[in-house]
């Protein structure tokens, strides 16, 4: 038997498999099966799940971010399942938390903000660190998991006793047959089990998703299946180092970012667009208030 | 620069009287409110980060008018609001998401530090405006999300998400590039370089090239939103889809982008 966790500074690393149906429940936290390390070779392990899936980590080496590939090696599973790569923190102190672009710390949780949107609704997610029980109304969880794409560097990282942990994965899980699934991302704080953070190929949502400034009603999965997990792969990263300041997540995002880094589609010259978006600018001088939606030029100038 | 042109000096002489305004509120700890009352101009919150947006203007008040009493007052303000940058967690102001953590608020505070840095030099200011930029940065997509209801092949590298409140994509990072700018012509830093190249090549991409490019409207026209995820507010779908609207203020923001890219490449090509 191999072991499950691989330890780190400050933290310890193990994969979880997290099954469609028993594990889905708003007001409990959940927790995969927890999978064996085994078969160990020159470029990285198997990882094995009682359930009947293997997966196979490639470590590919680079300084700075230890950057790997997990794949679906083997699957008997008829269940829908997503997988975890969960770091496990050992902190003494309350942990600074960052998902870029959705959560920073704790989303102002208990300082009595809620905040407000022209609908009306406040729905920012805010971590209630170490809390008992999630109160979605006030859209408050002790953990929370969000599709990677919500995020604009998808990654996790966490700043506590002068250390820095981060984990990241790329936006979506591939399958050699182009198909592929969103991966996920998330944080997770608990009164009984500690604090940790996740990646994870496929999407858990928990405790819900936000959409239209409303939480759906229950936690979701935009899970692998039996069908295509075979040879779904996906890049994910770990990164550690000492933290001076609250700013130690600086050198980890650009990181990430050279290592994800895509140009977007090339648009028109720079000049050519000035004229068109000024020239539309300047033909279009009537103004129409639209209801709900502040003021706007109508779709006919 | 407005200021700069002696046919709109008029503009920053009626911002000076709303400083002096601002100021008589300001409290000890150097914070201004962030909300004031439509009828009579008292202040109604302070919890906020918004107060921020005086401390630039209070900056510029001394170097244009020579005003001593604005610059203190600025000094003291900037110092109160970068302690309270270096928490990473504060009460945004974006009007769409109003005391969500957002990076739009951190932009009162890049434009005050190159304000202060363009007077005064100080290595210290530049090095605290590079935090400042990584922290607005991190709002942006360094690649480009897969979409399921794509309405063309747009793409999201280089924009960034409103807040942590409305997970869309707007136009508003364009308004603070020429700041991100400002410290990469004095330090060469070649992450915030590429950083700025992509917001610039978004922005380029990111209007009507053809009439009903992005599903709907005229060429040249700019919307408020790209949901570049399931979350979606005004289409029935996300991933992909757009709020099918022409937006000013938007359009107004890739122009901002445009001119920076005009800067960028007389300084560095390409």
């Amino acid at each position: 038997m191999g072991s499950s966790v691989i330890p780190g500074e400050g933290y310890r690393l193990q994969f979880e498999l997290l099954k469609a149906g028993e594990s889905l429940k708003m007001h409990e936290m959940p927790r995969g099966e927890v999978g064996r390390i085994c078969e160990r070779d020159v470029s990285g392990f198997k990882v094995s799940f009682p359930s009947g899936c293997v997966l196979y980590v490639e470590l590919l080496g680079r300084s700075g971010t230890g950057v790997g590939r997990i794949e679906v090696i083997s699957c008997d599973l008829d269940e829908p399942f997503v997988i975890l790569l969960r770091a496990h923190l050992h902190n003494r102190s309350r942990p600074y938390f960052m998902i870029p672009a959705v959560l920073y710390g704790t989303n102002n949780a208990g300082r009595g903000v809620v905040a407000c949107h022209p609908d009306g609704v406040g729905a920012d997610p805010q971590l209630d660190y170490r809390a008992r029980e999630v109160r979605l109304g006030l859209s408050l969880s002790p953990g929370w998991h969000f599709r990677a794409d919500r995020s604009s560097m998808p990654s996790v990282s966490t700043t506590f006793d002068g250390r820095f942990v981060a984990l990241g994965i790329g936006e979506a899980s591939e399958h050699p047959s182009g198909e592929w699934v969103y991966n996920s991302v998330g944080v997770w704080t608990s009164p009984d089990h500690g604090d940790s953070i996740s990646v994870a190929m496929g999407t858990l949502n928990w405790p819900a998703r936000l959409i239209c400034h409303r939480f759906e009603g229950s936690p979701s999965l935009e899970p692998l299946t039996r069908r295509n997990a075979v040879g779904m792969a996906a890049e994910f990263c770990v990164y550690a180092g000492p933290a001076e300041d609250m700013f130690a997540y600086e050198p980890f995002l650009v990181d990430r970012y050279r290592h994800i880094h895509e140009p977007p589609r090339e648009g028109p010259p720079l000049e050519r667009a000035m004229r068109d978006v000024a020239g539309a600018f300047s033909r279009c001088t009537k103004t129409t208030p639209a209801a709900g939606a502040g003021p706007r030029w109508p779709d006919v100038c | 620069m407005y200021e700069d042109d002696p046919g709109r000096r008029g503009w920053a002489e009626m911002a000076g009287r709303v400083l002096k305004k601002a100021i008589e509120h300001q409290r000890e700890d150097g914070r201004f409110p962030s909300g004031f009352s439509p009828e009579d101009g008292t202040p109604t919150a302070y919890e906020g980060y918004g107060g921020c947006f005086f401390v630039a203007p209070l900056l510029m008040s001394y170097r244009l008018f020579g005003d001593a009493s604005a610059k203190r007052s600025g000094l003291k303000a900037l110092e109160h609001y970068w302690e309270e940058f270096a928490r990473l967690e504060w009460i945004g102001v974006d009007l769409d998401c109003r005391g969500a953590v957002d990076s739009g608020s951190s932009y009162a505070l890049s434009r005050a530090l190159v304000e202060l840095h363009r007077q005064e030099g100080d290595p210290e200011v530049l090095e605290r405006l590079g935090h400042v930029l990584h922290y607005a940065f991190s709002y942006h997509f360094g690649h480009n999300t897969q979409h399921r209801n794509p309405v063309c092949d747009w793409s999201s590298s280089g924009s960034r998400v409103t807040s942590t409140h409305n997970a869309h994509i707007d136009a508003y990072g364009g308004s603070f590039l020429e700041d991100a700018l400002y410290y990469v012509e004095r330090t060469g830093d070649g992450y915030f370089l590429g950083r700025l190249k992509d917001s610039v090549a978004w922005a380029r991409q990111a209007y009507n090239f053809r009439e009903a490019e992005y599903g709907w409207g005229k060429a040249g026209w700019v919307t408020e939103q790209f949901y570049h995820t399931y979350d979606r507010y005004h289409h029935p779908e996300g991933d992909g889809t757009i709020w099918q609207a022409y937006f000013p203020w938007a359009a107004g923001a890739l122009l901002d982008a445009y001119i920076v890219g005009v800067r960028l490449k007389e300084s560095f090509g390409g």
